[in-house]
């Protein structure tokens, strides 16, 4: 309550310019560059992504082919700041190219995600009777195993490997966005705008693409951000339990997996690697949560 | 008077619920339970009730938007529930509608020439995009907004504003008919009567025809030549404006118009206050269905449907007390 007079009041004293964008989008996107909470998430997103980009010139070594076996099992020091693992490799090196792996999967898997989860929503909440009974039912199915032992069923299924893992990962978020989208489908095929424009004569691909899924993104984009860093969660249990991607790749998940029998003589193994999964996950999380207070207080103003 | 524009013969649209533990037997909401009666063109045919009697459930109906469980509703000619999608299509364009809630009757997410521009990218696909907008700027202009509107939302306008827009959509196409459903009900009393104006003119000007839903008939008062009275369902009473204000015959429509202040000096009218509230439309009053709250109520009533009879000069009315 008291947040929203606040931020009503502000454009009031701006002088009206012409050349401000009037979008609904716009403006959310206004408030958010207000958020704090929001940015600061942005902030560690926009990090993250520059080390992915540009890991091949700030990392020291080369992750993969500069191993040594002599400097094995160091701890941190000015020659490797984050330690060396067992085949003395560096391992601030493999971290920073681990982000590479890390916001990839958060993305790629999201594709799968959106796509299965949009179209069959969408159909679902649109054309609703035995098409939405059967989709609901895989739904159901689907939301009867535990996400996690379902990606674990489903890269044993298809074999190890990094393209098992976007998919498996994508895979079992689909019924969820699948849900969200139907409910909201099915709100707005009711709505007089929507009515209006069958009126008109519009298809009910038209109606779907141009009326009503422009008006679901803002939960969509919540959830997708969210879902991101749960991927990267979930990408980092599965290399650990030796299903993700394969050694000598880098990734956080994995170095948490070799590092964990060394633990308790060179737990910096684990803590670097494991440090940069919480920071990509409170990121993401922070950024979902002012996106949440920006998007979802529904687009008046 | 004209020619017939539109003719609904035994229009019956239910929604079907289902009902009890085992789900099979499904019940149904008799939202409009058979009523028919002719529109002609030119004219302005008032449609009024109570919220919840099927007034635009009739409205959707005969625009498409729901389909009919029984009867037929034949416009211009074509009986539009037997058309091919092709050919619905092209009816499509002769009959808008105009709706009742400002708000959630533009998609918040499009632009102002998106809105209304919308029924020439769907109709006229080649018309190019500088065309359409200059198409679009006429509509505003005729509905009297600026057109520099062109690129605004909707959360830009206020209520009357935004009205005015969604009927700027509704004449796009050049229809004949137009289904007003409640358009001002949702205004401020002051933005109605501009609205209503402008509602006014546009007929003039375009020649068209209007079915006019209201839920009091001072709304309609002005503005239509024939009205129409509904409840639970059925049209209790059909006659000329003028004529049903001075005359009415259904006690319901007596109540309801005892209800708006007398506009003129000298004229008296009988009191009446209905008792109780409407029965539901799941499971409507056997015989007539105005019997449980009708102070004239007779033996008769509660066993027979009365028939909508023709009294004479087309007046119609369903009741056992008025003799034709
Ligand atoms: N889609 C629907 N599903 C079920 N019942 C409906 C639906 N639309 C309307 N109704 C019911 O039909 C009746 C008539 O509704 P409506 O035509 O909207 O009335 P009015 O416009 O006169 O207020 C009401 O009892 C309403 O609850
Ligand atoms: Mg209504």
């Amino acid at each position: 309550m008291y947040k929203s007079e606040m931020i009503k009041k502000i454009p009031q004293r701006q002088p009206k310019k012409k050349s401000r964008s009037n979008s609904p989008w716009m403006i959310a996107l206004r408030r958010l560059f207000r958020d704090k909470t929001a940015m600061m998430g942005l902030y560690i997103i926009v990090f993250l992504i520059l080390i992915s980009v540009f890991a091949p010139i700030i990392s020291p070594y080369d992750p993969i082919e500069d191993f040594n076996l002599s400097d094995a099992f160091q701890g941190p020091s000015m020659k490797y700041w984050f330690g060396t693992d067992w085949m003395g490799r560096d391992i601030l090196s493999r971290v920073l190219y681990g982000s590479r792996i890390s916001l990839t999967i958060g993305l790629a898997s999201r594709i799968v995600t959106l796509s299965l989860g949009i179209t069959l929503g969408a159909l679902a909440g649109y054309f609703r009777g035995r098409v939405d009974m059967v989709i609901m039912r895989i739904v159901e199915i689907m939301d009867a195993f535990p996400n996690f032992l379902f990606a674990i069923a489903i890269s044993v299924a298809i074999g190890r490997g990094l393209y098992t893992v976007f998919f498996a990962l994508g895979f079992v978020g689909w019924s969820g966005m699948c849900r969200l989208i139907r409910g909201q489908v099915m709100a707005y095929r009711e709505s007089e705008f929507v009515e209006a424009s069958r009126s008109l004569g519009a298809s009910n691909l038209r109606i779907i693409f141009k009326e009503i899924l422009p008006n679901c993104m803002a939960p969509v984009i919540i959830s997708t951000t969210m879902g991101i860093s749960n991927a990267i969660m979930a990408e980092a249990g599965l290399s650990f339990l030796g299903l993700g991607a394969q050694p000598p790749t880098p990734t956080w998940g994995s170095m948490m997996n070799f590092g964990r029998q060394y633990i308790w003589t060179e737990p910096h193994m684990v803590i670097f690697p494991g440090l940069a999964i919480v920071l990509t996950v409170y990121g993401f999380n922070l950024f979902g949560d002012g996106l949440r207070d920006v998007l979802d207080p529904r687009m008046k103003d | 008077m004209g020619e017939k524009l539109l003719e609904v013969r035994d229009l019956k649209t239910y929604f079907p619920i289902s009902g009890g533990l085992l789900g099979r037997r499904t019940k149904y909401v008799r939202a409009v339970d058979g009523i028919s009666f002719d529109v002609y063109r030119g004219e302005t045919l008032g449609l009024v009730g109570e919220s919840g009697c099927g007034k635009s459930t009739t409205g959707r109906t005969i625009m498409g938007l729901i389909p009919p469980t029984a009867g037929e509703v034949i416009f211009d000619g074509k009986d539009i529930f037997s058309l091919k999608k092709r050919e619905m299509l092209e009816t499509r364009k002769e009959m808008q509608m105009i709706f009742q809630d400002p708000f959630s009757s533009l998609n918040p997410r499009k632009m102002v020439k998106q809105i209304i521009g919308g029924a020439f990218e769907i109709h006229m696909p080649h018309m190019k995009k500088p065309e359409r907008e200059r198409e679009v700027e006429k509509l505003l202009e005729i509905v009297g907004l600026n057109s520099d509107y062109l690129t605004r939302y909707p959360h830009e306008f206020s209520g009357g504003q935004r009205q005015r827009i969604g009927i700027a959509r509704a004449l796009a196409l050049k229809p004949k008919l137009i289904i007003a459903d409640e358009p001002v009900s949702a205004l401020d009393v002051s933005i109605q009567s501009q609205v209503l104006n402008l509602l006014n003119k546009l007929q003039k000007q375009f020649s068209l025809t209007y079915i006019f839903i209201a839920h009091d008939l001072s709304v309609v008062r002005h503005l239509s030549d024939r009205v129409g009275v509904m409840y639970l369902g059925k049209v209790v009473e059909l006659a000329d404006g003028d004529k049903l204000y001075r005359r009415p015959l259904h006690p319901y429509t007596k109540a309801l118009l005892s209800a708006i202040p007398i506009p003129q000096v000298g004229v008296k009218r009988e009191r009446i206050i209905l008792e109780g509230d409407v029965p539901s439309p799941i499971s409507p009053p056997y015989g007539c269905r105005f019997h449980t709250r009708c102070p004239y109520c007779i033996d008769i009533c509660m066993e027979i449907e009365p028939n909508f009879k023709d009294i004479g000069d087309k007046h119609y009315v369903a009741c056992h007390l008025v003799k034709g």
